[in-house]
């Protein structure tokens, strides 16, 4: 007979009602080691990313905010699945050094960016890269 | 080599869970609770083989080790292996840290890759401390053989 130990962890949140997440602040959460981006160990498609200098700003094309967008998935799309039942407002840090191509493409979709994506906000990036890459299963972007 | 997988729905693949020993820790079983709004967490994993060269016997699931299980905080610990999401009935069937038993996964002549399904419920009192409660496990126990 042989075991195996699969990982488990919970977190738990108390307090303030108005983002369904706090004391626990959500920031840190993203940047901290607990939401690390989720590498699957079974994965159909790779993404591949170029280097984006914020710093100058050039005209976007849809792969650009297609790239970006995937980026924002694999960072915070397990989080989101989580809370998106429960949390009518939620933001989300977006950090230029560390992630310039989901910050960029932020600049560039939302006229009133100001570091921070929305759940909305969000929901509207998700929503454009299915119908941007079809919506098909293993597309790479 | 068994594993316990989640299925995303953003990239509509299942993903294998991080295990202890494994080099990538980076996905447990997670969940997120504000146990003032809601004290019972649902999901649903899948168990699987991906060595098309083994098959297992006398497998078995459930959460440990036992003195977290068991801790002052009041947790329970629940698994039910079914495919449709279980009732509030079915939940009343078994206790906090039971064990489930699977079927054989595959037989000494043809391995199975199949997702076998089955439910985890974690209840949580609503005064439980906010923090990451990271001690609880899900182990697997089985006797893996290879295919002839």
């Amino acid at each position: 007979m042989a075991t195996k130990e699969i990982l488990v962890e919970l977190i738990v949140a108390q307090g303030n009602k108005t983002l369904g997440l706090s004391p626990i602040d959500i920031d840190k959460i993203l940047s901290g080691p607990v939401f690390q981006p989720v590498r699957p160990k079974i994965v159909s498609k790779k993404v591949s990313v170029e280097s984006i200098d914020t710093t100058k700003p050039k005209t976007p094309t849809p792969n650009d905010v297609v790239k970006a967008a995937h980026l924002g998935m694999d960072v915070a799309g397990k989080l989101m699945d989580i809370i998106r039942k429960r949390a009518k407002y939620f933001t989300m840090t977006v950090d230029p050094v560390k992630q310039p191509d989901l910050y960029y493409a932020c600049q560039v979709m939302f006229d009133d960016f100001n570091g921070k994506v929305t759940f909305a906000q969000y929901e509207e990036m998700l929503r454009l890269h299915r119908t941007l890459t079809g919506g098909l299963r293993g597309v790479s972007v | 080599m068994l594993d316990i997988y989640s299925y995303d729905e953003f990239t509509e693949q299942y993903v294998a869970h991080s295990y202890v020993g494994g080099e990538d820790t980076s996905y447990p079983v997670r969940s997120l609770a504000n146990p003032q709004e809601a004290n019972v967490l649902i999901k649903k994993l899948y168990l699987r083989n991906d060595d098309p060269t083994k098959y297992y016997t006398s497998v078995s699931l459930q959460y440990g080790p036992e003195a977290v299980i068991a801790n002052e905080l009041g947790f329970k610990y629940k698994i039910l292996k079914q495919e449709n999401t279980p009732t509030e009935a079915d939940w009343l069937t078994v206790s906090s840290g039971n064990e489930v038993e699977f079927d054989d996964i595959g037989t000494e002549s043809l391995a199975s890759l199949t997702f076998v399904p089955f439910w985890v419920r974690l209840e949580i009192p609503r005064s439980t401390p906010q923090g990451i409660y990271s001690e609880a496990r899900l182990i697997i126990t089985y006797t893996e053989s290879s295919i002839i």
